[in-house]
């Protein structure tokens, strides 16, 4: 793994900011070096995704609507991590709420632009690409050879990461899963949420204007 | 309510271009352009407005997160600042921000409007000279004091405050029948909030004006000093992508309010000019931290009037100038966006959102662009043309965020929180006081650790006597434009210090009537 650090140290340094304004880093207090670090993340997936070298991604990097195959199946491959203690155990059951997530993934997915959609794209592609993957990850076999333990130990690195761009694709990526999974009425009781009063829904429900 | 007869156009379902033609275009309909069109309509003018979002209306607020964010807000809530440390929460439909924000109607505080007159030569914004149009506001969107008991998540507020000895106070709303549900932020199902989609804006179509709904005002067309049309596209069923029809409006006169964002952004897709480099700087956010607290009791903060009490205690604490200040505040709490918030995955996650209903969120609102040490961030626009804000994070607005963990832990221990944590990627539930504290002091101060927010955009054109450093007048109007004028959250030259809708509400009124006035001799009598 020390390997693996400092590769990922190189790489990093690599990485350029989103945005074109050149004198930011006067305008910023933190340190130059640390800066260059927080390029990393969506740099690491540009780098995989104008490679060419992503297999199943859409050529143009942006995800579309309904998922690719490829990036609708990482989700799953992550949801059992992300969402453990949440997902039913019964594996019907379990497919059948995935299913549920997916799509409410696909919507949140269809109301964003480009720009959202592509660094999206480019963080699930940098996930699906061996190299970038164990630079990610520290993993070499895809994530769905993976066990629940070992995704969410990489999730957890992300986490505790002192590295900006990693805590970043944390939020990304679980608050994509779990924002999506409970806004799911089927999962109100897991937050103790009884969902809009009752009256409310039908005064509405019967509005005719 | 919006009605059959009235003239309402969605841009998605549009076949072929169209040419139009008006007196006035406004561009945006929240806040600044909601307030604009009734009274310029009212004046006997020809107004078009134009809407980046869909129209929704009260059947359509169901009271799900799901609907509500894809529908009602710009990226589907998941908009941020450049480079993705802030969240921006903004409305992007029919009525703008007052479709979806919590109500909070708060007057500029005096120590604003003094520093705009003193330090931007703005004698026209002081305290006696805007007081008459607050006034108006208050009338027209039934401004006051909630009178209903707080919510438990707003009352952990007062009974923390109080312990302490701080000042706070209860938050006047824009409500009418207003049933305390909780599910502001969703769109109002039962029309009491009185957004602009149920006051201005069928007000101004009842007069004449025109609406055109998931239609983007893309570029203005501008010579010698002057705008000689503007050029929109129809968007697509979910107001994303331009279907390809076009619609080229030429006006007497063009209004901005599409917000902080927007109205520097179009500006500046059109190369209008900016001979000081002014346009699109100081950009204001009020950046958000919160602390999360675990109370002995059931909070249920999905429910009830979501703001309903403040406290000012720490927004001025060396005057304008020197160390941020916040003004403290609390969100409603619905399960997707708090389990988005939390920052936890698996059977953590699992476990914290089990104790939901017993969470108390406080925020601390960051009063930016005061100070020589908040300059604010800068809307730019990205390879596409989209405006975006580039939102530097310094050490006097974490300054402020550290001070805010503490207070906010401090109150909410007051109020008999049994745990607290700070929103932060490395802080965890700490039983006592001093646990917190220790905590907080120790918490590195990054972005994407630290969990920030705004649902205030502000500044961007900034209004001043000087074009050197602001884009528009005191008038709203453009410095280097005779025919445009800008009435959004863009003009403040610093941010607020407050929810900014009423603010907006009353300069927009302010300069809307001086237009309507120059447009149309003895319009508006009964406007101060």
């Amino acid at each position: 793994m020390r390997l693996a650090a400092a590769v990922r140290q190189r790489y990093f340094d690599r990485m350029r900011p989103r945005n074109r304004q050149e004198d930011w880093q006067e305008s910023r207090s933190f340190d130059p070096q640390r800066r260059r670090f927080l390029g990393g993340l969506a740099g690491a997936a540009w780098l995989a995704g104008t490679g060419g070298v992503v297999s199943g991604c859409s050529s143009s990097n942006v995800l579309r609507v309904p998922l690719a195959a490829v990036e609708a199946d990482l989700l799953r491959v992550l949801a059992p991590s992300v969402l453990h203690g949440l997902l039913p155990i019964q594996p019907n059951e379990r497919t059948d709420s995935l299913n549920e997530l997916l799509s409410a993934v696909s919507t949140s997915v269809s109301s964003l632009s480009g720009d959202s959609r592509e660094q999206l794209a480019r963080l699930l592609a940098a996930l699906d690409y061996r190299v970038t993957r164990w630079l990610l990850t520290g993993l070499w076999k895809p994530l769905a050879e993976a066990s629940i333990e070992e995704i969410d130990e990489f999730l957890n690195n992300w986490r505790n990461s002192s590295i900006g761009r990693f805590n970043l694709a944390y939020r990304t990526l679980t608050r994509l899963l779990v924002n999506n999974w409970f806004v799911l009425p089927a999962h109100f009781a897991q937050a103790g949420y009884p969902g809009p009063p009752s009256w409310a829904v039908e005064l509405n429900v019967l509005r005719d204007v | 309510m919006i009605a059959a007869h009235h003239h309402v156009v969605d841009g998605a379902r549009l076949q072929t271009d169209q040419q139009l033609e008006a007196d006035v275009v406004i561009v945006g309909t929240g806040a600044g352009g909601g307030v604009a069109a009734e009274l310029l309509a009212r004046s006997g003018l020809r107004v078009i407005m134009l809407e980046t979002g869909p129209l929704q209306v009260a059947r359509d607020f169901d009271m799900q997160e799901q609907r509500a964010y894809n529908r009602l807000y710009a990226e589907g809530g998941n908009l941020t600042t450049a480079d993705y440390s802030i969240a921006l929460l903004r409305g992007r439909a029919v009525g703008g921000g007052t479709t979806v924000n919590w109500t909070t109607s708060l007057r500029t505080p005096v120590q604003t409007v003094e520093y705009w007159v003193d330090r931007f030569g703005l004698p026209e914004v002081a305290e006696e000279k805007i007081a008459p149009w607050f006034d108006w506001a208050e009338r027209r969107f039934n401004i006051k004091p909630w009178e209903v008991a707080p919510n438990a998540n707003n009352e952990v507020l007062k009974t923390g405050c109080e312990k302490l000895g701080l000042e706070w106070a209860v938050i006047p709303r824009n409500v009418k029948g207003c049933a305390d549900l909780g599910y502001c932020g969703m769109g109002c199902p039962l029309g009491a909030k009185q957004s602009m989609l149920v006051t201005t804006i069928p007000s101004a179509l009842e007069y004449g004006a025109s609406l055109y709904a998931r239609t983007r005002a893309w570029k203005l067309e501008i010579r010698h000093g002057n705008v000689e049309a503007l050029i929109a596209q129809a968007l697509d069923e979910q107001s994303i992508n331009p279907t390809g029809v076009n619609i080229r409006i030429r006006a007497k006169h063009y209004l901005l309010a599409g917000g902080a964002i927007q109205s520097p952004a179009l500006l500046m897709r059109s190369g209008a000019p900016d001979p000081y480099r002014v346009l699109g700087k100081r950009s204001f956010l009020h950046p958000v931290n919160t602390s999360l607290a675990r109370m002995p009791m059931a909070v249920d903060a999905f429910f009830g009037a979501p703001q309903s009490i403040y406290s000012d205690h720490y927004q001025w604490p060396d005057g304008a100038e020197g160390p941020a200040g916040f003004k403290l505040e609390v969100p409603p709490i619905h399960p997707g966006l708090a389990a988005g918030i939390l920052g936890w995955h698996g059977e953590k996650l699992a476990g914290e959102m089990k104790e939901l209903p017993r969470i108390n969120a406080l925020l601390a609102l960051q009063r930016d662009g005061f100070d020589k040490q908040s300059p604010g961030g800068v809307v730019e626009l990205q390879s596409d043309e989209r405006g975006v804000l580039d939102y530097p994070l310094n050490e006097h607005l974490w300054d402020g965020v550290r001070r805010a963990w503490h207070a906010m832990a401090e109150i909410q221990f007051a109020a008999g929180a049994q745990a607290v944590m700070p929103g932060h990627l490395d802080a965890g539930f700490a039983t006592s006081l001093a646990g917190v504290s220790a905590q907080i002091d120790r918490l590195p101060l990054e972005p994407y650790k630290a969990a920030l927010f705004s649902a205030h955009l502000m500044g961007g054109c900034g209004m001043g006597a000087n074009p050197r450093e602001s884009v528009i007048a005191a008038s709203g109007r453009h410095h280097q434009l005779e025919n445009l004028t800008v009435v959004d959250g863009s003009v403040f030259p610093t941010s607020v210090g407050a929810n900014p809708q009423l603010s907006i509400f009353a300069q927009a009124a302010r300069m809307t009537t001086g237009l309507a006035r120059e447009m149309q001799p003895g319009a508006l009598a009964d406007l101060p």
